[in-house]
């Protein structure tokens, strides 16, 4: 240590000439505010803004330069040794030397803003950003980093030997390995996760490279062909083992499973037993991976990035678009059977984002409607079968289309958020026709639609507008059942339930097609809504007191007698964002568990049974 | 530590520079106590085969030690005890005399300050002056003197003479050497400067091509070397067992030769085979055997 200290003491002594050179730089924004065109700007901002150009690059400039002779100069000049004749290790040397070359490049990034600060201080404190301290570690972060780099790089070039061209082909396949490691999160749109990894391997790198010169010393001494070449051993060994551990980390982030979840969100299929499952990934950033998980089996399929995602009805099968990295498209379309299938490669590519996926129940064919345009494809054959154009269509979130049949497509779509167009394409045909048009209020949505796709109901979520049950292909009116509440269901039995709240409590009300109340049980808390049907005439619903996550009850309701048959409090039926059904049809019936959260985690509860198992 | 481990063993050490060879498998000896002289012209490989020594410098092949020590790998602990004057003088430029002597003071256990700044004194070197502002053979002195501050039990000196004025030479080798060799310290010089070598060394080697040659007490050496001028062919030499270094022929009888195991017996049998009523013999210096034995002529024959 004491060796250290000598060598970076007689070091400082050497250096200190620079210290009057950035007393200089500290004051040329002085003399550039004395000149008379600097009044234009204000002198104390000419002052703040130069002096802190010239304080960056003063730093940055000295911490190349000192990077480069600090061991590199005696190298070429013989007189290493000068150092290696005497009692001390090539630690001490190097480190003695990198001290006192880094005191002199933070003493001096000292000067440079500290006189401009105080020559112009409230201007300093009214242009420069708050987090300036920040600015000045980066700074110097920078700095050490390129002391780093230039000292690498200076040896490698005074050796003048053919070494150099292996150091240049290493370093270009680092760069590409590195890209290639961070591609997966990259491609996740993990931003926040590749930087930190990004960060980590260069902050690691430079560590590598500001140890790597006692290596250097110690094999290559004063050697100055060995010495490039023991350094050059050393640090791409080093660089191996980043990119081993770089490549180790990445495995483990995209490795996730929904157990990873910090804070699970899932729903349902519309039929089967597969979940959508998304949510932050513990550890992991920003990583937001995607899952569809088997409820009763465990296994799952993991999605990193997609972008949209959809299942046929019978959910056996499921469509995603994601980002393509460095391909000849930005998105690819993806199809997978969920049960024992493995990732098809559609073909299917697209520059934008898709809006609106839908797959047939034999998952042989995918239609995609995005912006005003319509493709069906043939997925066995990779055919495209059909390519229309919509008069109306915006292909955009609010939209839903299904296959009627293999042959035959409904688009409902919903422009300026008011006009519903319904479409039908006949896909043999490649004709478009409108089947069906309505204005919607405002806050009027479809908030249901027969399992058969004949029906549907539309229903203001502010419970304003009156609902009505209408043909889902035409959008003529089948019934006007008047201002009944809102999330309207028509139950196996033909009635139409919906929640309507009275004097501050939600209740569950029965009607019938003409809108007359048959039966109605007032809930609990202060906003209820409708889950399924679980069997006939047995209806889960879900409320909540505000502002209480905890409140959150399901409750099976016997629409006849108005018992409640089970309930749950502290789980809610899940909602996940991103992903929705673009088949709006219902199950009439839907008997499985139903899928709900809470702050633990995912579980089935069985509305039936009352029966709760956790699932994430 | 035995007192009989030699300050110096050099084992079958070999440098190569791609496929240059420098040094050939050297090996030499040199006892504690003793002043060894390395002899050999440009590029024989004495800096290679010095830097290995010093362990600034990795061998191809072979070892270096230093008191018994692996000296690439305990390079920084021997440093502490070996006094070195490089070929070039190595200090960075902008130090001053007195930077060098505050600075090498502190890496050292057994530093001598007084000593110093002394030897400074007779050489007349100022203590502000700047390093890189004295001449060659100034910086040989300060280096010489700093080197003498650390109180090394082996001095070794890469050309020490290289620059320095004829007094200086003088002065290095009567006064320096000469007292470092009386108190028992030892040396080891490289040099192409062999007149006062002569007088102070112990033992010689020679390199050359790389390999040594030749690596003797200066004694047994001066014996066994003798230059012997004849009127017959060199062919008589043979007949009388005598070993020629060089052979010279001028005329059609006369010969110079330079025999490597001269001794007074064989000389006779030599000079009554070969009939000769004339023959000088005259004993050589060191660097006329050194150059007999590195010189260019190959003639040599038994």
């Amino acid at each position: 240590m004491t060796t250290l200290f000598s060598i970076a003491s007689r070091e400082l002594r050497e250096k200190k000439f620079v210290f009057g050179g950035a007393l200089i730089v500290a004051l040329l924004p002085l003399f550039a505010a004395l000149m008379p065109a600097s009044s234009r700007w204000g002198r104390p901002a000419v002052i703040t803004l130069l002096g802190s150009i010239l304080a960056t690059g003063f730093a940055l400039a000295l911490a190349t330069v000192l990077g480069s002779s600090t061991i590199g100069r005696d190298l070429t000049d013989n007189r290493l040794s000068f150092y290696f004749s005497k009692p001390l290790s090539p630690a001490a040397l190097w480190f003695g030397k990198a001290l006192a070359s880094l005191i002199t490049i933070f003493v001096c990034l000292g000067i440079t803003i500290a006189i401009p600060a105080t020559l112009a201080y409230t201007s300093a404190r009214e242009l420069l950003p708050e987090d300036v301290g920040a600015i000045v570690l980066f700074v110097s972060i920078g700095a050490v980093a390129l002391f780093a780099l230039s000292h690498t790089f200076s040896s490698m070039l005074r050796s003048r030997t053919a070494l150099i061209v292996v150091d240049v082909l290493l370093l270009v396949g680092t760069v590409y390995a590195l890209v290639l490691l961070l591609g997966p999160i990259l491609g996740a749109g993990a931003m926040k996760l590749t930087t930190r990894i990004a960060s980590g391997f260069a902050i690691a790198f430079v560590v590598l490279l500001l140890v790597a010169p006692v290596w250097q010393l110690s094999r290559g001494r004063t050697d100055r062909r060995r010495s490039h070449f023991e350094l050059s051993k050393f640090v791409w060994a080093g660089v191996v083992a980043l990119l081993l551990v770089t490549g180790a980390v990445v495995f483990w982030a995209v490795n996730v499973s929904p157990n990873d979840l910090a804070q699970p969100y899932a729903s349902a299929l519309s039929a089967g037993d597969w979940l959508a499952v998304s949510g932050d990934a513990k550890n992991r950033a920003d990583l937001r991976p995607f899952f569809f998980a088997n409820r009763n089996s465990g296994q799952f399929v993991r999605l990193l990035n997609p972008m949209v995602v959809n299942a046929s009805r019978n959910g056996r099968f499921v469509a995603w678009s994601e980002a393509e990295l460095g391909r000849k498209a930005a998105f690819s379309v993806k199809v997978r059977e969920l049960d024992g299938g493995r990732t098809i490669d559609t073909g299917v590519y697209a520059n934008t984002a898709l809006s609106v996926l839908g797959l047939s129940d034999d998952g042989s064919r995918l239609a995609i409607f995005n912006r005003d345009s319509l493709t069906v494809h043939d997925l066995q054959r990779r055919a495209l079968l059909a390519s229309v154009r919509l008069p109306l269509g915006s292909g955009g979130y609010n939209d839903h289309l299904y296959f009627v049949t293999p042959d035959l497509i409904r688009i409902f779509d919903l422009e300026r958020g008011n006009q519903l167009t319904v479409y039908e394409l006949d896909v043999p045909r490649r004709a478009v026709t409108v089947t069906g048009k309505k204005e919607l209020a405002p806050g009027v949505h479809v908030s249901w639609m027969s399992e058969d796709g004949s029906r549907l109901m539309l229903s203001d979520w502010r419970s304003r507008s009156g609902t009505i049950l209408a043909d889902a292909r035409t959008l003529q009116t089948i019934a006007d059942l008047g201002v009944i509440g809102i999330d309207a269901h028509v139950l196996s039995d033909g009635t139409v339930a919906a929640i309507k709240r009275e004097a501050g409590t939600p209740h569950l009300r029965v009607v019938n097609l003409r809108g007359e109340v048959l039966r109605d049980y007032a809930l609990s808390g202060d906003g209820a809504y409708i889950d399924a049907e679980v069997a006939p005439g047995k209806l889960v619903v879900a409320w909540a007191k505000r502002g209480d996550k905890r409140s959150w009850t399901m409750q099976t309701v016997d629409v006849a007698s108005g018992k409640t048959i089970h309930s749950i409090t502290g789980l809610h039926p899940t909602n996940l964002l991103g992903f929705r059904g673009t088949d709006p049809r219902m199950p009439a019936i839907d008997a499985r568990p139903r899928v709900a959260e809470s702050a633990d985690g995912v579980f089935t509860w069985n509305a039936l049974t009352g029966e709760k198992k956790k699932l994430f | 530590m035995n007192a009989d481990t030699p300050a110096i063993r050099i084992t079958d050490l070999t440098v190569r520079y791609g496929r240059k060879t420098a040094v050939d498998g050297a090996s030499l000896t040199v006892p504690r106590g003793s002043v060894y002289a390395l002899l050999g012209r440009n590029g024989a490989g004495k800096s290679s085969l010095v830097r290995c020594t010093l362990g600034q410098m990795k061998p191809t092949n072979g070892r270096a030690e230093i008191f018994g020590s692996d000296v690439w790998a305990q390079r920084a602990t021997l440093m502490d005890r070996v006094g070195v004057v490089s070929e070039e003088a190595d200090a960075p430029p902008e130090m001053t005399v007195h930077d060098i002597a505050t600075f090498s003071s502190q890496l050292y256990s057994r530093w001598n300050q007084s000593d110093v700044d002394a030897r400074l004194r007779r050489f007349g070197l100022d203590g502000r002056s700047r390093f890189g502002a004295l001449s060659k053979g100034q910086k040989k002195q300060v280096m010489l003197a700093m080197t003498l501050g650390m109180s090394p039990e082996l001095l070794i000196l890469d050309d020490p003479t290289l620059g320095l004025d004829v007094v200086a030479k003088k002065s290095l080798f009567e006064e320096v050497i000469s007292e470092l060799a009386d108190r028992g310290i030892t040396v080891f010089i490289t040099t192409h400067d062999l007149g006062p070598v002569e007088a102070i060394a112990d033992r010689v080697g020679v390199l050359k091509d790389g390999r040594i040659v030749l690596d003797e007490e200066v004694e047994t050496l001066k014996a066994r070397f003798r230059r012997i001028r004849f009127g017959t062919q060199p062919m008589a030499l043979a007949n009388a067992s005598l070993v020629a270094a060089t052979v010279r022929q001028w005329g059609s009888s006369g010969t110079e030769a330079v025999v490597t195991n001269y001794d007074d017996v064989a000389f006779e049998r030599f000079r009554s085979s070969a009939n000769l009523t004339t023959a000088d013999v005259t004993p050589m210096s060191l660097e006329e055997i050194f150059i007999a034995v590195a010189g260019e002529h190959e003639g040599a024959q038994s």
